[in-house]
């Protein structure tokens, strides 16, 4: 066997191999597997919905190569961004790098099987991002098997050109940030820069479309088709590998043989510079700079911390000091308010703000109220420090168990930790909000205070679910916080929640009158609060002692 | 001080009885060695006294608190240090030292006072603001040793506490040992080095399969064969339960 194909396979094994032992355990999976397809299912559904709708109009213009090439462009695009998350995480910062380096295995294999590692990660998103557009695509051009199979193939390979750039990306990134002494704070505003990057892109583009005359839909569609085009072109392999599907006869194979040329071509490439380059970045990355401060012990500070501060302390602490932890759990604080902010500014063709404003002042405060209620929770979802709360312990679990401080006082520290971060990103939507429409401050303030406290029913209940089934054996903070499936499961769990308050609240805001509404809607949302903080302390406190390690 | 009775463990996952109804007297101002082969159940024993694990059945007593019933205040009254030293590597020395005082909720002056003791005294002072990620096997080992200690614990235990300790490291660590049974506090601690154990404890107890197979003084182990080494008892023993 290779020695590529050991690394890759013993990587996997070491990643993906459960076993379970009981009969009880194996229906524990079986419903579990059943909650994520469901899940995973209605949103795959509802997107290919979406997409539906979108590829209906293109039809009609005759356009829709153009659909399914943006499609696949998004896609590479995800792929480059998050692909530079999941190299840095799996290639440099993970623990098993020391460890197969002094095995006698070529550098090239060890580079290679952990670069097939991250493909497969972002293979199985992207595969969630375009199946759908090629069965809808299929659809409407009454594709046959051959469209199917060539579709196939050209979706799997789709992540290849996307990641080799990323990894060249991290590489080099590695390879400066390996001589300043900040390196992980290099890698985590870096990677910070790429997103608002994409996102700042991203609206300028919609915006871009959005500004055209208003009522000329196919001129529109044909500017965007354009505009695509224009992209596509830019980056000629995605065009390459939808016309390597949609043509037919010697066009398709011009196509095809442009497609996997290039790929190929940049992979071997990769290969060859990680084979000489990466260990020496990887390994460097084990070693931390040393700061050389020397510590005074008479000029220590002379206060103690209570042990919930002292605890939400270290998670802060632990959190912003790894790249992967940050950059997967900080990634809301900074999507959420940018979005809020570039949106209104690109989108709108008028510059002057006050319209708008006018026009939300002149809503019913009841409705601004639940728009805003809703926006605040929604910008909680996302909040993989409290779906990941313990399982980031890890080996130091035993730590919490030492420690003569109860349980709940122990789940407390954490809650503020995970509500600061939800709260942080709240007041960071806020701010821009009222800025913009300092005519809505009467309904937009009550709605933020709401939001605030609705934060802890989200956050507690995704720390719940990590609780409940944490993941303490892990090999990288990668596999950690990316590859724990209680991430998915906090994120619906906090979006059923918010669904629930939203309608809780307009419900009470139909039938009352407004005041009296929102001051109900506000004891509601603190009376959950309050249970939900108990039920966690509970919780932790049946569940921790029982924890095996 | 330290009290187990009729404590009995298997890991969920796996079939071995990893400690067999054991029990166990550690009486206060004791050096007790807890010696036995690989595999012997010492880790899994010293885990459910520190309250890691929980154990299927009997009682483990902590200076008169059960480490279930009451663990908080049994908790207080240990100093654990691990066998394997992972701990906050993106934390420094003194971060995490800060740590642990705040939640053992140790005065700021005395904890300053302890830390700069013991890290002088193991001379890993310098390197107290550096990152624990860049501390070798040792250092961690000897910053573990300092945090067990810096709340000045009645009870005292260490998991196979000198490997990996150069001489001069494990020296200090032995005499630190004494001066706190000598203060009044217990020290309970596992190794299979015998030679260790037969220079440092007061009593032995020697385990295999999970089960105590003697306890008592050398010299009470010794019985009739005056003079013999712990090593050579402790493979008679263990050779005649195989
Ligand atoms: N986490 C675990 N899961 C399952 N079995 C374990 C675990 N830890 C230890 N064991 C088993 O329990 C027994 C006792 O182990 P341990 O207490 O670590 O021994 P010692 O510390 O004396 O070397 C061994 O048979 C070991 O295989
Ligand atoms: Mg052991």
């Amino acid at each position: 066997m290779s020695d590529f194909l050991k690394v890759f396979r013993i990587q996997l094994r070491a990643r993906f191999s459960q076993k379970a032992s009981s009969r009880k355990e194996r229906w524990k999976n079986f419903g579990l597997g059943l909650v994520i397809v469901l899940s995973l299912g209605s949103l795959l559904f509802s997107w290919a919905f979406v997409l539906h709708g979108l590829f209906a109009t293109l039809h009609q213009a005759n356009m829709l190569d153009v659909g399914l090439l943006s499609i696949f462009i998004a896609g590479m695009l995800v792929v480059l961004i998050f692909g530079v998350v999941g190299v840095l995480g799996v290639l440099f910062q993970s623990k098993d790098i020391s460890f197969l380096a002094s095995l006698p295995l070529k550098q090239g294999a060890v580079f290679a099987s952990k670069f097939f590692i991250v493909y497969l990660y972002e293979l199985a998103v992207l595969i969630g991002a375009v199946l759908p557009a090629i069965i809808v695509y299929g659809i409407f051009t009454s594709g046959g098997v051959l469209y199917y199979i060539k579709a196939t193939i050209a979706m799997l390979l789709l992540p290849m050109l996307p990641l080799i750039l990323s990894t060249l990306i991290s590489l080099v990134l590695m390879r400066f940030s390996g001589l300043s002494k900040r390196r992980d704070l290099f890698a985590v505003v870096g990677g910070f820069l790429l997103v608002i990057g994409y996102l700042v892109g991203q609206q300028f583009l919609m915006s871009k479309i959005s500004t055209m005359s208003q009522d000329a839909i196919i001129a529109l569609i044909m500017e965007a088709g354009s505009f695509v085009k224009v992209i596509g072109r830019s980056f000629p392999p995605a065009l390459w590998a939808v016309n390597a599907v949609t043509l037919s006869g010697v066009d398709s194979l011009i196509n095809w043989a442009l497609y996997l040329a290039s790929s190929l071509a940049a992979f071997a490439l990769t290969c060859f510079i990680g084979s000489k380059i990466y260990l020496s970045g990887a390994l460097a990355q084990l070693e931390t700079a040393k700061k050389g401060k020397k510590v005074h012990f008479n000029k220590l500070k002379k206060k103690s911390r209570s042990p919930i501060i002292a605890i939400c302390i270290r998670e802060f602490k632990l959190i912003l000091r790894s790249p992967v932890y940050a950059l997967n759990s900080l990634i809301g604080v900074v999507l959420f308010p940018v979005m809020i902010f570039i949106f209104p500014m690109m989108s709108s063709t008028d510059p002057d703000l006050t319209a708008i404003d006018e026009l939300m002042s002149s809503l019913p405060p009841s409705m601004l109220f639940v728009g805003a209620f809703g926006v605040g929770l929604v910008v909680c979802t996302m909040n993989a420090a409290a779906s990941t709360v313990l399982s980031r312990e890890g080996e130091h679990f035993w730590l919490s168990k030492v420690i003569p401080v109860p349980y709940r006082i122990q789940v407390y520290g954490k809650l503020l930790f995970t509500w600061c971060i939800s709260a942080v990103t709240i007041v960071l939507c806020l701010i821009p909000a009222l800025i913009m429409l300092p005519g809505t401050i009467t309904s937009l303030i009550p709605a933020f205070i709401c939001a605030l406290m609705g934060a802890i029913p989200l956050t507690s209940t995704s720390m719940i679910i990590d609780i409940a089934r944490p993941k303490l054996k892990w090999s990288s903070e990668t596999e950690a916080i990316k590859q724990n499936l209680n991430v998915v499961l906090g994120m619906f769990a906090s979006v059923a929640l918010g669904f629930i308050f939203v309608v809780v609240s307009v419900f009470l805001i139909n039938r009352l009158a407004e005041q009296l509404a929102i001051f109900l809607v506000f004891v509601f949302i603190g009376g959950v609060a309050l249970v939900s903080t108990f039920a966690l302390a509970r919780f932790a406190d049946y569940k921790y002692k029982r924890i095996e390690m | 001080m330290l009290k187990i009775k009729n404590v009995s463990k298997s890991y969920s996952k796996g079939n071995v009885k990893a400690v067999d109804n054991l029990n166990l007297n550690v009486e206060r101002g004791e050096i007790f060695g807890f010696i036995g082969p690989n595999g012997a159940g010492k880790t899994t024993t010293i885990k459910m006294i520190c309250g890691i694990l929980p154990p299927d059945s009997g009682n483990i007593l902590i200076d008169g608190y059960d480490i279930n019933e009451n663990p908080i205040a049994a908790k207080r009254a240990i100093g654990y240090v691990p066998d394997n030293h992972e701990t906050y590597e993106r934390l420094s020395g003194i971060e995490y030292l800060n740590f642990i005082a705040d939640v053992y909720e140790v005065d700021p002056d005395v904890r300053n006072e302890r830390m700069e003791k013991y890290l002088e005294m193991f001379s890993i002072a310098d390197a107290a603001g550096e990152r624990i990620k860049t501390y070798s096997h040792g250092m961690k080992q000897k910053l573990m040793v300092t945090a067990a200690l810096l709340h000045h614990p009645p009870l005292w235990i260490l998991d196979e506490p000198l490997t990996g300790l150069d001489p001069k490291s494990s020296m200090l660590l032995k005499e630190e040992m004494h001066k706190h049974c000598s203060a009044g506090n217990t020290v309970f601690f596992s190794t299979h080095v015998l030679e260790v154990a037969e220079r440092l404890c007061d009593r032995i107890g020697i385990i295999q399969h999970g089960k105590l197979i003697a306890v008592g003084t050398l010299d009470e182990l010794r019985g009739p064969k005056a003079n013999e080494t712990l090593e050579k008892i402790f493979f008679e023993l263990t050779e005649s339960e195989e």
